[in-house]
């Protein structure tokens, strides 16, 4: 019934100061349920990033049944042997939905300089994985500023030093390492090593002449075990306390230091994050049914990505207050208009009956004036908001955000499909309470409508 | 293998044996007869170890040899084939890791634990002596051995074990069993001690430790045997316990 | 289909309540009315005539008594029946107009015509635009209802009313709002349009000048029609 909407649309025309006032703040709510959302979008995502390519968990982690939680206390028991990894990764190849995987070791130990030695916590990485991963477009669209080293590149690219290591900030500092591999001129690298006086100045300044520390663990069976390293690059954790700590090399190195040839997990890195929950008990089944007892975890399992998964409810939850704030507003700014309006208009509404519109046709035009001014109004609100989020986002504004170094940028990145989602809110939402407002009085008697005396 | 790391710790520590006994029980004295005759001799020492560690029912074996005096000690690595030529230097409490090709020794404190069983080197790296102070808290036969039990409490807070019962035989003062206890009074480990090695001290045959055994007391049934092999006393210089020299 | 008026009212009752009293409207009203009449409801403020029109217009339904439109009891139908029934039987002239002050003459008059699904978009407007004729409005076809005088507002609820071809005109005071001149022109109006196309019209008035062009009153006196 076009005439209904043309005469709804007609019918805005009226008291046009009181339209649109009220669609200006459905506007700016739905502007702002908009920009929360592009926050909390951006946000998620960042975490997400994190998460699943920064810190390596993937969309999914596959660990040996019970490797997640015994793994560290004795890894030989836990770990996938090579035989396993080679089960798997046939069935992870054979998913169209996985896109890549990588083959992880982690492991604990002492990282030395020649003077001092500080713990670490080290992850192993296939090179070219960890390549693929940093430099992901999700990584790079959300978190471009964590996907790069702060200095020196990743060890991919790298093949030719033995033993490539990358180190965290905080750690390189700690270990006097203020130049990486590139930064080393060549002949130092190539000098003879002599053992620094560390009780001097001097011998803790010479830390810096080379990028050599030495990584030292017990091998899991027992055995002291310690490797020659070269520091390539040093980034920021995506978590400030693991800055002071976190070695990250390749796997080969790791495992010739732990004198193993197995891994503590895979990661696995799906092309749509949506598919993860499902293809969790897709891929575990069906590497169990291989033959190779493994669990998989996902992502937003705090217990591998405990950052995220520690976050977003938090983040839901406030967004989710203050949109269920915005929506208030809206519900009454548009049951505060339709009563009015509705109440100006009772002996029409009369005269409409009258002229034999039913009640269902009376209240849908009521409605669909609602529908056509929150529909206006969330135009607009779009407008506004993506012009809001495009100067945020152009005038680069940073900020720290907890538990994470250094700075990101705060972005607010509406995708088409928050927006979609929200006007799908809010649209229907603000009909419903259209109707609310009028139901009443288009179940009125004709006769007692045209008596009104208001119009 | 920490186990063995602790193990030589041990010999880090003793003074000679002071002869003058005094009528009364001398507790410290019996400390530092009995730190010696685990292998803390004053000019120094050299043997080998060889250290048999189980745990979780796995069974690692390696054997080193030893040379200490002092607080220092000097572990090269002979078996397992693939650490041969590693070097463990220990200068008090601090432990540098050498291994061939490696550019830089490795040092870690005693402080710092590279796991759970680093807490083994505690147990070895007490210089009893130096680091507790005993009571004598009675007489307590060992296997029928009439023995001196002693409390040992630290005397500073940078030992694992606040606590260690330690009993002493009367007989040549060898230690025969210990037992260590945790800051909240849990017994953690026990270890005992077996003699039958012959070390001629100041032309005198001694008996010296053969073999120590470690036993964990929390459940996990991990274990380590020392077994001491051919002690020869013998005067080390100073420089033999220098890094800078080791690594070259 | 000519033993039986077009429409027939049969001891109408109606109450209704106003406040804490039960005012009763109709006391037993029975009338005739035959097809092509052309009737004037007369009677004093109260004395029922709005309630008489809302009841054959359809509007309301009566607390006893039948209201018959051409031998069919209103008050059976449903609520959506009785809105087709209005929508393509019955023309309705208010005292006030009551134009959709948005829309322009002939949207205003072509209102009733967009929900009656028998009517075609052609047929529509060319309906629409002869109602307008009728009513001599065609040069104001595009003015808003604010933009025309009193006369030509009431002269485009009357296309209104007739644009759906109706059987039947009910029209409550349609000249009270307007000055004599206008008055007997719009009267004039719908005695052509009565002539001309036969269609039934009973519109209440308390008009003297007016009762003087009808040829068939109904004297209404608290709530009755005193024969």
């Amino acid at each position: 019934m076009n005439h209904a909407w043309q005469l709804a649309l007609k019918n805005l025309r009226r008291n046009r100061r009181r339209n649109v006032a009220t669609a200006v703040s459905i506007a700016l709510g739905f502007g702002g349920l908009v920009l929360i959302g592009g926050y909390a979008v951006r946000v998620e995502r960042f975490l997400r990033t994190n998460t699943v390519y920064l810190q390596q968990t993937g969309h999914l982690s596959i660990y040996k049944e019970g490797g997640l939680e015994r793994g560290t206390a004795q890894p030989a028991t836990y770990a996938l042997s090579a035989e396993e990894q080679q089960v798997i990764a046939t069935v992870l190849s054979a998913r169209p939905e996985v896109e890549f995987f990588g083959r992880h070791l982690v492991g604990m130990g002492l990282a030395g300089n020649g003077c001092t030695t500080l713990p670490f916590a080290a992850l192993g990485v296939e090179p070219g994985v960890q390549a693929r991963a940093l430099t992901h477009p999700e990584v790079l669209l959300a978190s471009p500023e964590l996907s790069r080293p702060v200095k020196g590149e990743l060890i991919a690219r790298y093949p030719a030093v033995e033993g490539a290591v990358a180190l965290s900030a905080g750690l390189a500092e700690l270990l006097g390492k203020t130049r990486v591999h590139d930064e080393v001129p060549a002949a130092a690298a190539q000098a003879e090593v002599v053992l620094p006086d560390c009780t001097t100045k001097e011998g803790r300044g010479a830390l810096a002449h080379d990028a050599n520390v030495q990584l030292a663990g017990l091998t899991w069976s027992g055995s002291m075990s310690a490797v020659d390293t070269e520091v390539v690059n040093v980034f920021h954790t995506p978590l400030a306390e693991t800055d002071d700590g976190t070695v990250v090399a390749s796997l080969q190195t790791l495992q010739s230091l732990y004198d193993t040839d197995a891994i503590s997990y895979l990661s696995v890195y799906l092309r749509d994050a949506r598919d993860t929950s499902r293809m969790r008990g897709i891929i575990e089944d069906a590497i169990r049914a291989a033959g190779v007892p493994v669990r998989a975890y996902t992502f937003d399992d705090e217990r591998v990505g405990p950052y995220y998964a520690g976050t977003m409810p938090f983040l839901s939850s406030l967004v989710g207050f203050i949109g269920l704030l915005v929506a208030a507003v809206v519900v009454l700014s548009i049951v505060n208009a339709m009563t009015l309006s509705i109440l100006e208009r009772t002996r029409e509404l009369g005269m409409l009956r009258a002229l034999g519109f039913n009640r269902r046709q009376v209240l849908g035009l009521c409605l669909r004036e609602a529908a056509l001014l929150t529909a206006l109004a969330v135009g607009v609100g779009l407008l506004i908001a993506l012009c809001v989020a495009a100067m945020v986002n152009n005038g680069n504004v940073r900020f720290s955000p907890p538990g994470v170094p250094g700075t990101i940028q705060f972005m607010l990145t509406p995708t088409p499909a928050l927006c979609a989602a929200l006007a799908a809110f809010i649209v229907p939402l603000s009909v419903a309470a259209a109707w609310l407002a009028v139901r009443r009085t288009t179940r009125a008697g004709i006769v007692s409508l045209l008596s009104s005396h208001s119009s | 293998m920490l186990l063995a790391i602790t193990a030589l710790l041990t010999l880090g520590a003793a003074q000679a044996p002071t002869p003058a006994a005094s009528a009364t029980v001398d507790v410290v004295q019996i400390l530092r007869d009995s730190d010696r005759l685990r292998g803390g001799l004053k000019d120094g020492i050299t043997w080998s170890i060889d250290v048999e560690s189980t745990e979780d029912g796995v069974t690692t074996k390696a054997s080193y040899l030893v040379r200490s005096r002092g607080d220092d000690a000097l572990a090269e690595t002979l078996a397992p084939p693939r650490s041969k030529g590693e070097k463990m230097l220990f200068n008090d409490r601090t432990l540098w890791f050498l291994k061939p090709g490696l550019k830089k020794p490795v040092s870690i404190s005693a402080r710092q634990k590279l796991s759970g069983q680093a807490a083994n080197g505690d147990i070895a790296s007490t210089n009893y002596a130096r680091d507790y102070d005993a009571t004598l808290a009675g007489e307590d036969p060992v296997d029928g051995v009439p023995c001196w039990r002693l409390e040992l409490k630290a005397k500073a807070g940078n030992v694992t074990y606040d606590r260690i019962r330690y009993w002493v035989a009367k007989d040549q003062r060898r230690a025969l069993k210990a037992e260590f206890l945790t800051v909240s009074g849990e017994l953690f480990k026990t270890a005992t001690f077996a003699y039958g090695n012959v070390v001629t001290l100041a032309g005198a045959p001694v008996d010296f430790i053969k073999a120590m055994t470690i036993k964990d007391a929390m459940g996990s049934g991990a274990s380590s045997v020392l077994r001491f092999g051919s002690p020869k006393s013998e005067a080390h210089a100073p420089s033999v316990f220098n890094v800078n020299n080791v690594v070259r | 289909m000519s033993q039986q008026p077009f429409l027939r009212l049969d001891d109408v009752h109606k109450r209704y309540r106003l406040g804490e009293t039960v005012v009763h409207a109709l006391r037993g009203v029975s009338f005739d009315l035959q097809q092509g009449a052309f009737t004037a409801l007369v009677g004093p403020s109260g004395s029922g005539k709005s309630t008489l029109l809302n009841l054959v217009g359809c509007l309301d339904e009566p607390d006893s008594g039948r209201v018959l439109l051409q031998g069919n009891d209103v008050s059976r139908l449903s609520d959506n029946e009785r809105s087709r029934l209005r929508n393509q039987h019955i023309g309705f002239i208010f005292q006030s107009f009551n134009l959709v002050p948005v829309l322009d003459v002939y949207e205003n008059v072509e209102l009733p015509l967009l929900i009656n699904p028998k009517v075609s978009a052609g047929e529509r407007a060319e309906r629409v635009l002869q109602a307008i004729r009728d009513v001599e409005l065609e040069p104001q076809l595009r003015h808003l209802p604010d933009k025309l005088s009193g006369g030509q507002r009431q002269r485009v609820a009357i296309a209104r009313a007739l644009v759906t071809h109706p059987l039947l005109v009910v029209a409550d005071e349609p000249t009270a709002n307007l000055d004599s001149g206008t008055t007997h022109r719009l009267i004039d109006l719908l005695l052509e349009l009565n002539d001309k196309r036969k269609v039934t019209f009973l519109f209440s008035t308390h008009d003297e000048k007016l009762m003087a062009r009808v040829a068939h009153v109904l004297h209404l006196k608290d709530g009755a029609l005193p024969s």
